[in-house]
């Protein structure tokens, strides 16, 4: 009887969970860097395009993180989610990148978190339950870079106060603190925004 | 389960329609994945296959790598970060991410 030839073959590569797949990767199966590159380099790209501005930047930041991610696998404990360790490195290789080209500063900032940094949040809930798109954009203009970026980890991608806190490499209170100043800038530039 | 703060949602839906916007006016650029194997091969061929890290001279990069993961982390290992597509509908039945760290704080701060 003929041996089956899928017998020892993987499943479709598409159904590989993450962990399966950097498992695979790491076993010495580099063919599979090519469904790592499906899943995640346009989303390293468009992360990449969002803090760099610059289409030919972006590519370029893409390609260094993407060889950076690959070639660090073995580093990848497991402990997080693929996405988070990517995302990580994605937004650690941008960072540095906008702080060596000066478009980025963080000014230290007193670490607690006291309730006068939370502003009027009935006010701000009001205000940005009507922002619209084209609003935000123009908000996100007025931003400076650091601001923008502590705003997409949070509410782009979910990212929790720790996760930011762990990546931009600042302490929790810091974190919490500087946000809440962004989203009150943000309510704050809306309300002009209407009268524009 | 600690739902999301109604801050966290009412600014979610703009954010991953910006995220939206941002892919259909930017394709992604056809030669990248050209010249992200490229560079994979040049490593492969320079390395004797050996592993090795890219970058690896860079001590902070390098630092930071190995801080990304911490096993007592559990907030990074919940399985309620994402990194999807953004869709047109926000998700509001994914858990709280402060949950697993100070849920409570967070819903003051930020609810």
């Amino acid at each position: 009887m003929p041996s089956n030839p899928f017998r020892n073959s993987l499943p479709p590569t598409s159904s590989l969970s993450d962990a399966e797949l950097v498992e695979e990767i790491r076993s010495g199966n580099r063919e599979l860097l090519n469904e790592l590159y499906n899943r995640y380099a346009s989303k390293i790209y468009y992360k990449s395009l969002a803090m760099v501005k610059d289409a030919s930047q972006a590519q370029d930041m893409a390609h260094d993180i993407f060889v950076k991610v690959a070639t660090n696998l073995h580093k990848y404990k497991g402990t997080a989610d693929l996405s988070f360790w990517i995302y990580a490195i994605t937004y650690n290789h941008c960072l540095s990148y906008l702080l060596k080209a000066k478009r980025l500063r963080f000014d230290p900032i007193k670490e607690a978190f006291s309730h006068a940094d939370e502003g009027d949040l009935e006010l701000t809930e009001k205000v940005v339950r009507d922002l619209q798109l084209t609003q935000l954009k123009k908000f996100i203009k007025k931003l400076k870079p650091n601001e923008e970026i502590i705003l997409l980890m949070r509410y782009q991608e979910g990212m929790s106060i720790k996760q930011i806190a762990s990546i931009l490499q600042i302490g929790e209170s810091a974190a919490k603190m500087r946000i809440a100043r962004v989203r009150n800038r943000l309510a704050k530039r809306f309300k002009e925004l209407e009268h524009e | 389960m600690s739902k999301k703060s109604k801050m966290q949602l009412l600014l979610e839906a703009p954010f991953r329609q910006l995220a939206k916007d941002r892919r259909e006016n930017n394709e992604l650029p056809a030669e990248l994945r050209r010249d992200i194997f490229r560079t994979l091969d040049m490593i492969d061929l320079s390395e004797d296959g050996e592993g090795s890290s890219f970058d690896e001279s860079d001590e902070t990069t390098k630092d930071f790598m190995e801080s990304i993961e911490n096993p007592d982390d559990e907030a990074t290992a919940d399985g309620t970060y994402y990194m999807e597509e953004p869709t047109d509908e926000p998700t509001f039945d994914i858990k709280e991410m402060d949950d697993s760290i100070d849920g409570s704080e967070a819903e003051s701060y930020d609810s």
